[in-house]
């Protein structure tokens, strides 16, 4: 083999491969704006964790609302993440009008949650809103890759996410109910007993800058606390209360966000789990449907929501 | 910077047009210090010991050939061992042997003064220490000159391929290539490439995969019970071998990309029959170095049979040590020696019952790859828990709630994709296997044209599906 030979079909290798990255690239991306609802003109976005995912139906609300409704939530996501996702998707989509944002008791300390979180974004580092937060977030090596490679960009689980939008089966529902008997070995098995709640200043201060964000482009904003059992509920009772007490003032505060506290309600009714943190399909379309009579009551009357939700103290 | 990072891919590129726009006779000039820089990205100050080492021994070396007086010589030659064993002995010792001394000290009461010193561990000194005393060793036995181009010997101990994680190259093998260097050779190139790509798609897609369920379970043994333990043994055997093999295949490739060919560390080691042929076919390099510098200087098989136990028990508990400055690591290298002699004990009565059960060739050598497969699994629990509590509770649970479903929590998608690419591995490790004993005419057999294709999807499958060092990890909450 000569070395122009050589040379040309090195070229031509990569060539090749460059096609193959654009495509799949392409496809993934597709999947992945489905499943997240970025292909539409929504005006509710739910945004937020596994939380949401898993104990609400976008779908669903879509059907009984008839408008537009997507949900930007995927598991481990912190206040940081959502808050550039918000972004990307309100710049994206100005037809928001609410944003239904996911609350619980430790979202204000993302350590605990997951690792390297601000990956799941980099299929969207095209954005210029994202391309701006992961060139902070990410190393150089892992930027100039996403760059490079178009494939590099997706993981195993953005590819999940991907699969699910092509198939359309973008709800996932976990049918299977929480065996009560198996919760305190799986709690203490996570060591989630000696965990306490904390608070990152900064992670706070993200959330506060989220909330006037959005209620400065005359966005509402719901504050949704997604039902965890009473089990996790009673792991550090008053440093949740504090944090609750946090989005109860940030809604008293503002005229356009409203906090509704799912949790208060359905803690006890383990049969709506799927596990102590997650809803399974019974709880979703419960809470779903909670969520939707809410809505609804807010965009109608435009001053208060349900009998059930608190605004402020 | 590691292997499979662009940084890598930057600095190899930028080495090899350097290489490739250098003169011959400067060629090793261009490796050199691409090795040391390769080296200072890691931590900086650690290539002054590499310096330190290359230096004594490359000027002990001539002293050592130069010196005719047997006791001089044998001085010497000890005075170099131990310059070179000292760093890692300090290390990676320092902080075993102390801590080990103080529980012995902390059961009897008794207060021990010395304390814990928290050291970085210099990256690839086992390797590179390894490589110097089997230097010296040569050169005393007359089996190679000493080579006295500092130049080329710092090289040889440096080489940035195999600095990392091997092969232990011998004098015989590297330096003479050193010395003589080959012109540009795009089959070689090619070669090279290949396997470098390989490499990369076995580190990163399944090794790094298998990782992911294997450390969800050895992070907690407690936890998980049996087929969950038994398949987490299982894929740890697999995801250390592609690991490990991939490092060996990336530095073999890189090394011919340079025109140089390393020597080979596997050899289809999961199809040995018994676990001494396992470890003629795992880590060669390091298994025929404890050969040639520990088991034959002890007298090798030609002592009584109790020395000889004594042998071969001392090589492996050697060997666990030399893995890793753990009581568990110990315990590993005891097992294999234990599995070793049992196999050589046994060996007359597992043929008389062969016999007796009239089993086939083939069934008996299916039957003996599965058997020592197992052992070894075995033996790489003890490798891999964090301690020897955890690889005890992480065994005896493989034993209990047999009926329990594998346990997967959220790892789903990524537990399949392992389990599938560990499936087509062992595929294509039996098509390879088979193949190579009938001089490669499958992979010779197959057209171009999709050998180009199988290219671009196993490039397209790195980018896609391989793991970065910083892989989004969900605590599952």
């Amino acid at each position: 083999m000569s070395n122009k030979s050589l040379i040309s079909k090195a070229l031509l290798l990569l060539v090749f491969f460059l096609i193959g990255d654009f495509i799949i690239f392409k496809v993934l991306k597709a999947g992945l704006d489905l499943y997240y609802g970025m292909n539409k003109p929504a005006e509710v976005l739910c945004i937020g964790n596994s939380h949401i995912v898993a104990g609400i139906d976008a779908g669903s609300m879509e059907k009984e609302m008839g408008i537009p409704v997507s949900k930007y939530a995927t598991s481990g996501i912190n206040t940081f993440d959502r808050f550039w996702m918000m972004r990307q998707f309100v710049e994206a989509h100005p037809s928001v009008k609410v944003v239904v944002y996911d609350v619980d008791p430790r979202m204000f300390w993302s350590e605990d949650l997951s690792f390297a979180s601000y990956t799941l974004l980099l299929p969207y580092i095209d954005d210029q809103v994202i391309s701006h937060y992961l060139k902070q977030e990410a190393s150089w090596q892992e930027y100039y890759t996403s760059r490079l490679l178009r494939t590099a960009r997706f993981q195993d689980h953005t590819i999940v996410q991907a699969l699910r939008g092509l198939l359309g089966q973008i709800e996932v529902e976990q049918s299977s109910r929480m065996r009560v008997e198996n919760i305190h070995n799986y709690l203490e098995r996570e060591s989630l007993w000696s965990r306490n709640i904390r608070i990152n200043p900064e992670s706070l201060k993200i959330f506060q800058t989220s909330i006037a964000y959005l209620t400065a482009k005359g966005i509402k904003v719901v504050l949704v606390f997604i039902p965890l059992i009473d089990l996790v509920n009673e792991i550090d009772p008053d440093n949740q209360e504090k944090v609750v007490t946090i989005f109860q003032e940030t809604a008293s505060i503002n005229k356009n966000v409203y906090f509704l506290d799912y949790n208060r309600d359905y803690q006890h009714k383990y049969a709506l789990f799927y596990d102590p943190w997650h809803l399974n399909k019974d709880g979703k379309e419960l809470v779903t449907g909670r969520l939707v009579t809410d809505l609804q009551l807010l965009l109608s009357l435009n001053t208060s929501v349900g009998t059930n939700t608190r605004r402020g103290k | 910077m590691l292997f499979n990072s662009l940084g890598f891919y930057l600095f190899l590129m930028a080495a090899f047009s350097l290489w490739l726009l250098t003169p011959m006779r400067s060629r090793w000039l261009v490796l050199l210090g691409a090795s040391y820089f390769f080296y200072f990205t890691w931590t900086p100050w650690f290539a002054l010991i590499l310096m330190f080492c290359s230096t004594v021994t490359w000027w002990g070396a001539i002293r050592l050939a130069d010196i005719e007086a047997t006791g001089r010589r044998k001085a010497v030659l000890a005075t170099l061992v131990t310059v070179n064993l000292a760093p890692l002995f300090f290390f990676k010792y320092f902080n075993f042997f102390n801590d080990s001394l103080r529980e012995i000290f902390a059961l009897s009461r008794a207060t021990y003064p010395v304390p814990h010193i928290a050291l970085l561990l210099p990256v690839g000194i086992s390797f590179y220490t390894f490589q110097a005393i089997s230097y010296c060793a040569d050169v005393y036995k007359g089996r190679i000159g000493p080579e006295r181009h500092v130049g080329l010997f710092a090289l040889y101990l440096a080489f940035f391929p195999k600095l990392l994680s091997g092969p232990i190259e011998r004098g015989a093998n590297l330096l003479s290539q050193l010395r003589n260097p080959r012109l540009f050779d795009n089959r070689l190139f090619v070669a090279g490439m290949q396997l470098f790509f390989w490499g990369v798609f076995k580190k990163i897609v399944i090794a790094d995969r298998l990782g992911m369920y294997v450390d969800m379970v050895f992070s907690q043994p407690q936890a998980y019970w049996g087929k969950t333990a038994i398949l987490a043994a299982w894929l740890f055997t697999l995801q250390i071998y592609c690991d490990f093999s991939a490092y060996t295949d990336m530095a073999i490739g890189c090394g011919r990309i340079f025109g140089i060919e390393l020597s080979q560390n596997f050899n289809f080691p999961y199809l040995a029959r018994s676990v001494a042929e396992f470890w003629r076919r795992w880590h060669i390099t390091l298994t025929s170095w404890f050969r040639d510098y520990v088991y034959l200087p002890l007298g090798g098989n030609k002592v009584s049979p109790t020395r000889w136990g004594a042998n071969i028990m001392v090589v492996f508990l050697l060997s666990g040590l030399w893995h890793g400055a753990a009581w568990n690591f110990v315990w590993w290298g005891g097992l294999h020696g234990l599995f070793y002699l049992i196999g050589i004990i046994t060996e007359p009565f597992r043929l008389r019952l062969r016999e007796f059960c009239s089993i086939s060739g083939k069934a008996a050598a299916i039957l003996q790859v599965l058997i020592t497969f197992n052992l070894v699994s075995l033996a790489w629990v003890f490798f891999r828990a964090s301690s020897i509590e955890d690889a005890f509770c992480l065994i005896s649970h493989m034993f209990i709630n047999l009926s329990l479903p594998v346990q997967i929590m959220g790892l789903r998608f990524s537990t399949y994709l392992a389990c599938c690419f560990a499936v087509i591995f062992i595929v294509l490790e039996l098509l390879q296997y088979w193949d190579a004993e009938h001089d490669y005419r499958c992979l010779r057999a197959i057209p171009t044209f999709l050998k180009f294709f199988a290219y671009v999807g196993g490039l397209l499958v790195i980018s896609l599906l391989g793991l970065s060092s910083k892989q989004f990890i969900y605590f599952y909450y």
